[in-house]
């Protein structure tokens, strides 16, 4: 029997978790009203995504411990680069960015530019590399560590991930989703599913800008509930690539609609020749892979 | 084309098809096979199309969802009529091991309609054995199918087959993999309705109490139906040595979702297991899942209530069910509560006048002011004519109105709307005298209310309060209101008096109507927005229906109606005159030129 | 009953109508559209609406709340397809009431009537899914390329989708596009269905390298030459259904409630009544017992 039935509790905006020592927790808001999302505004500095859910987050607990990790919409807001675009932002212009501004600046223009004011530079694409964090109310912070490449416990282990166990618990929470102004859409979802052997969370930052590129940022975190003393395997991996080498995956190319799935995107780009080694195609720094480790002290 | 290439044509093309690239033609190739089988006759059908489509089993799940479908619409009708229907069941044999769920469910539901036209020798030569392969398959895919297909045909095969198909399904219940064991504990309950009681004895009970206390809780939580179905065929006395452990231990079991299973199948389990164990286990049973930690628990077990009370005495609902629903009332879950309002009202009935007004009329009061509107909404409409008649007009009328005040000026339209329809009951029950000093005037503001819905279900309302009341109080009430709405400075008021007036013309007298149109029709014909003109034009048509009824109401009709719309037919306005034009054809009709 | 009548009985069930009956609807709705002005003008009363996106049966909550037409009058700027599940339901429901009354509901144009918009956010792959053929998408477009880009009520409030150009000082210069095209990438057509307002003085530059950015000032500055007193626009969405800007100059109405089924947002409509008193209704989406949203296949739980 079951001794150890896992304990759930959900309601429409929270689902938690505990099991095997852990609490893991969703919180699902609607997105944030114009008083939260002025509060938010003032901290970032830069206009936010149309779908900004401000509330929701992926939160982790070690209840012997304390120790805490989260996953929330502000420190994920935080990572998007605020001020003017520099080397290694890979910042991009929407793809008729050039002919718009020829159409403007010709000397035989109709519709000749106005006198403009300088608007606020930001990175208009929310690209983040945001991966989690470990919050105020953690009660240890841990050191990260690379992982060794030698050592199999450091790596995320496919085999059991792909094994089809009972769903102790299953959740995901957007963060903000912003569809630029119908130029692509950027979005991060936080999904979490606790099986009974393990706990694993992927947080995907996903970029679409039409005509010009696709972008993916994932985190993965990994514990099994076996490793002693506590082993937490963080993975993090960025991908970018043209636009158009993504869209010759398409298995029927006149339906686009894979475009807009971002587990097609992220196939695609892993299957992409180049698409995690510089310079990518904005020399963007999000690109490679790297895995840390850290264990909880007892 | 030859003879020979034409009777090859449709094969052809079905291969062709099945080969295509494009998912959706396959699709429509598979959704064509009975059309493709009538044209090749029985004999080809059988010796080329069923070997064809055999092969092709290994495509899209949603290719095979449909040939799966397909292979169970009476499909041996092609192949030469039942005696050659065991043949569909080499393909569906392999569509009962797919991966996908959806196909093998589909695939097992074909074989049993297959299962229904064969004879029992036919079952025993190709049905037992094609069970048998599944059940001990070597992917736990065709052993979850096989679970399915014991209950269809037990009955109708010999002794021997029967007693191997029981240890059969024994092995299932203690499969290895927990989805076979999910599907045991699904398909025990259609296995043990078919089972002799000696053998439910010997073979079931072990088989459900594996499965009940199997270590995964998605196995548990299927065998409370299981238990139900063996508690109906034992019948009390043995229900009582053979399963009162195992229920005690399904109640309090560990895993809220097995709790779940058992709070929302409750009465069926009482109707099951007979009073003696109702009286003196399952009350205690109930009042603990009632307080379960679970919400989900609590919401399913709230939903049981008036079901279970009606099973017990009187004594005990007061004693023990009532204290439990007063908790529920203020449950801190929004969905407890929804599921309490939705079912509460049915103690009314059960627990008499005295107990309702003392216990439970405070608590339908609560949830009527609940915070959350589904709450609010689900006990507005459960406050029928009996529960009204329990507690009586005097008390109804002290405790109730205040909150219906509040409700009838609620943030949320919808609970607004529920309680406009809730009015025509009240009425009913109050009487004219009390309405008029209470009610009446909550009515008619209502006209006013900003969202168009409650404008409508307040003109409604006022149709069924003046079938209710009579004539004259439309006169005294309605009429007055409509008047000086239509000459209000605000269109939207001065719209809707003209919208009421097609609604109640109908249940009103010639005089009356007469009065609406002089007062309130004719002046608004030259309102400064067509909206109100073009509806003055539709109002005009119905009430030249009304008059068209007695001779002197034609001519009223004559003198003042066609007069009226033929003015509105010039008017500026294209819908004005669109609306005017087929006023005026019909009162033309209706009253003569 | 006439068949247009029939046709918006059926539309208002949800059930969408014969290819042919749209072929032929769409070519009504050509002839009517082709004889408005660019801005249009319309009496008050009349109900302003935002964008819809596909939102079927929350439009059909917005009715409820509204009124429907032709008892009231409606005005809907843009955004009527992409996104939702519905929006040939939608679009042609929208489309058969305006052929039906066209002096009791205004449709002008948003940034989502457009080819290649619609091929990327859902309304080509809805009409290929729905009808089987890309046809019915193609006669909608050609009715898009009709729509009117901006209406102003009694002379006093003007309506758009995105907001104002740099190249509009005065609503005269509108009427001399030639609006009967695709949207373009440039210029003041594009402008009016695509421009933003942001807290910025005169113009700016959008950060995404091509599109304006209006402040306060180019608002007041556009009010004063055209003696308008208000500015209804959509494009943006708004947690509590409208959002007003620079002194209440200008206001973003937003009519599609828990956007994208998941935003948790209410939505409003703007009732001006015939002294062009402002009210706003902000409504929710509809109950979720309706059809609101389709069953889909369940989410990837065993993710990677």
């Amino acid at each position: 029997m079951d001794s150890d039935a896992p304990k759930i509790t959900k309601t429409d905006v929270e689902h938690t978790i505990e099991h095997a020592g852990w609490r893991v927790q969703t919180f699902t808001y609607p997105i944030s009203n114009a008083a939260q999302l002025d509060d938010i505004q003032a901290v970032v500095g830069f206009p936010l995504p149309e779908m900004t859910f401000g509330a929701n987050a992926l939160t982790l607990t070690h209840l012997a411990s304390g120790w805490t990790y989260t996953f929330d919409t502000l420190e994920a807001l935080k990572g998007v680069k605020n001020g003017e675009l520099g080397d290694g932002d890979g910042g991009v212009r929407v793809g008729y960015a050039d002919a718009w501004l020829k159409s403007r600046t010709d000397p035989n223009s109709n519709t000749p530019m106005p006198k403009t004011v300088e608007t606020k530079p930001y990175d208009w694409t929310y690209t983040t590399i945001y991966s989690g964090h470990e919050p105020d109310s953690s009660t240890l912070t841990l050191d990260w560590r690379p992982a060794d490449a030698n050592n199999p416990a450091h790596t995320i282990p496919m085999s059991e991930l792909t094994r089809r166990d009972p769903i102790l618990y299953y959740a995901h929470t957007t963060l903000y989703d912003d569809e630029l102004h119908d130029n692509g859409e950027s979005s991060v979802l936080a999904r979490v599913r606790v099986m009974p052997t393990f706990i694993f969370v992927l947080v995907r930052f996903c970029l679409r800008v039409d005509n010009v590129l696709f972008r993916v940022h994932d985190t993965r975190l990994y514990h099994s509930f076996a490793s002693s003393p506590p082993l937490i395997i963080k993975e993090t991996s960025g991908w970018e690539a043209p636009y158009n080498s993504v869209k010759r995956k398409l298995p029927d190319k006149r339906d686009l609609t894979p475009l807009t799935d971002t587990a097609f995107i992220a196939t695609s780009l892993a299957e992409i020749e180049g698409s995690q080694q510089q310079p990518g195609v904005t020399k963007w720094r999000g690109l490679g892979t790297q895995t840390q480790v850290a264990t909880i002290p007892s | 084309m030859d003879m020979n290439a034409d009777e090859l044509y449709p094969i052809a093309i079905l291969m062709d098809e099945l080969k295509s690239e494009d998912v959706e033609r396959r699709l429509n190739a598979i959704h064509r096979i009975s059309t493709i089988a009538l044209a090749l006759g029985p004999e080809r059908a059988r010796d080329e199309l069923i070997p064809f489509l055999q092969d092709s089993v290994d495509d899209e799940d949603e290719v095979l969802l449909a040939l799966a479908a397909e292979l169970g619409q009476s499909f041996e009708d092609y192949l030469g009529g039942p005696d050659f229907a065991y043949l569909l069941l080499g393909p569906l044999e392999t569509l009962a091991a797919v991966e996908e769920t959806l196909v093998r469910d589909k695939a097992t539901e074909s074989a049993t309609k297959i299962a229904g036209v064969l004879n029992q020798q036919q079952l025993e030569e190709y049905f037992v054995p094609l069970l048998k392969r599944l059940s001990q398959g070597e992917w736990f895919t065709s052993r979850t199918s096989s679970a399915s297909l014991y209950s269809p045909i037990y009955e109708r095969v010999s002794d021997q087959i029967k007693e191997e198909m029981r240890r059969g399904f024994t092995a299932l219940a203690n499969d290895d993999t927990p989805m076979v064991r999910r599907a045991a504990g699904k398909w025990l309950g259609p296995f043990v309705e078919k089972i002799a009681k000696e053998h439910i004895l010997t073979d079931a009970l072990p088989i459900y109490r594996k499965l009940a206390n199997d270590d995964q809780d998605s196995v548990r939580l299927l065998t409370i139906q299981d238990l139900i179905v063996i508690a109906k065929k034992l019948g009390p006395k043995d229900t009582k040595e053979q399963l009162l452990g195992q229920l005690r231990s399904s109640v309090s079991d560990k895993s809220w979702r097995v709790r779940y299973m058992v709070a929302n199948h409750f009465v069926e389990l009482a109707e099951a297991v007979g009073s003696e164990i109702v009286n003196e286990e399952l009350v205690v049973a109930f009042v603990q899942l009632l307080k379960d930690n679970e919400a989900e628990v609590r919401t399913a077990g709230a939903g049981q209530i008036p079901g279970f009370a009606k099973l017990v005495d009187r004594e005990i609902i007061v004693s023990k069910i009532l204290p439990c629903v007063r908790d529920l009332a203020s449950d801190s879950s929004q969905h407890v509560r929804a599921a309490l309002a939705l079912h509460v009202t049915g103690l009314a009935a059960l627990v008499g006048k005295e107990s309702t007004v003392d216990d439970l009329l405070p608590i339908f009061l609560q949830l009527l002011k609940d915070e959350f509107p589904d709450v609010r909404l689900n006990i507005i409409g459960k406050l029928d004519v009996d529960t009204c008649q329990v507690i009586g007009v005097e008390l109804l009328s002290s405790s109730l109105l205040p909150a219906i005040y509040e409700l009838a000026e609620d943030k949320q339209w919808r609970v607004r709307q529920a309680i406009i329809e809730y009015i025509p009951l009240l009425a009913t029950q109050l009487g004219k005298p009390f309405f008029d000093d209470q009610l009446s005037a909550l009515c008619l503001a209502w006209l006013g209310d900003n969202v168009y819905s409650i404008r409508e279900s307040a003109i409604q309302n006022l149709k069924k309060l003046t079938a209710v009341f009579g004539e004259d109080w439309a006169r005294t009430q309605v009429l007055p209101k409509l008047v000086s709405m239509g000459q209000h400075p605000n269109y939207l008021f001065r719209i809707t008096a003209v919208l009421a007036i097609p609604v109640i013309a109908p249940i009103l007298s010639q005089e009356s109507n007469q009065e609406l149109m002089a007062k309130v029709l004719f002046p608004l014909m030259t309102d400064p927005i067509p909206n109100i003109r073009f509806n003055v034009a539709k109002s005009l048509e119905v009430m030249a229906q009304q008059v068209a009824q007695t001779p002197e109401g034609c001519e009223l009709g004559r003198a003042s109606i066609i007069p009226a719309v033929e003015r509105l037919k010039n008017d500026s306005d294209m819908d004005v005159r669109y609306f005017a034009n087929r006023a005026l054809q019909k009162t033309v009709q209706l009253v003569g030129a | 009953m006439s068949e247009l009548d029939r046709q918006i009985a059926q539309l208002k069930a949800c059930q969408p109508i014969s290819e042919a009956e749209v072929k032929s609807l769409c070519l009504k709705a050509r002839e009517i559209l082709v004889e408005e002005a660019n801005v249009q003008y319309i009496d008050s009363p009349v109900t302003i609406c935002g964008d819809i996106h596909g939102q079927f049966f929350d439009l059909l909550e917005l009715f409820k709340v509204g009124g429907w037409c032709p008892e009231t009058n409606y005005l809907f700027m843009g955004d009527f397809v992409d996104r939702g599940f519905y929006s040939v339901e939608t679009f042609l429901l929208l489309l058969a009431l305006k052929v039906r009354y066209p002096d009791r509901i205004t449709l002008i144009r948003g940034n989502h009537e457009s080819r290649q918009i619609t091929q990327v956010y859902g309304f080509y792959d809805e009409c290929t899914r729905k009808y089987g053929s890309a046809n019915v998408w193609r006669y909608c477009c050609e009715v898009f390329d009709y729509l009117a880009l901006a209406a102003i009520v009694d002379g006093s409030v003007f309506c758009v989708h995105g907001g104002l150009s740099p190249n509009v000082n005065l609503i005269d210069h509108i009427r001399t596009i030639d609006r009967k095209q695709e949207v373009p990438h440039d210029g003041p057509m594009c402008d009016l269905l695509w421009s933003d307002p942001e807290d910025i003085n005169g113009w700016g530059l959008s950060p995404r390298g091509a599109g304006f950015l209006f402040g306060g000032d180019a608002v007041r500055q556009f009010a004063r030459a055209n003696d308008v007193d208000l500015i209804a626009r959509a494009h943006q969405l708004a947690m509590e259904g409208f959002k007003h800007l620079f002194d209440r100059m200008i206001v973003t109405v937003w009519s599609a409630p828990n956007y994208c089924y998941r935003c948790g947002n209410v939505a409003s409509i703007l009732e001006l009544d015939d002294t062009l008193r402002q009210e706003y209704k902000v409504f929710g989406h509809a109950p979720s017992d309706v059809r609101s949203v389709p069953i889909k296949r369940p989410p990837a739980e065993y993710f990677l």
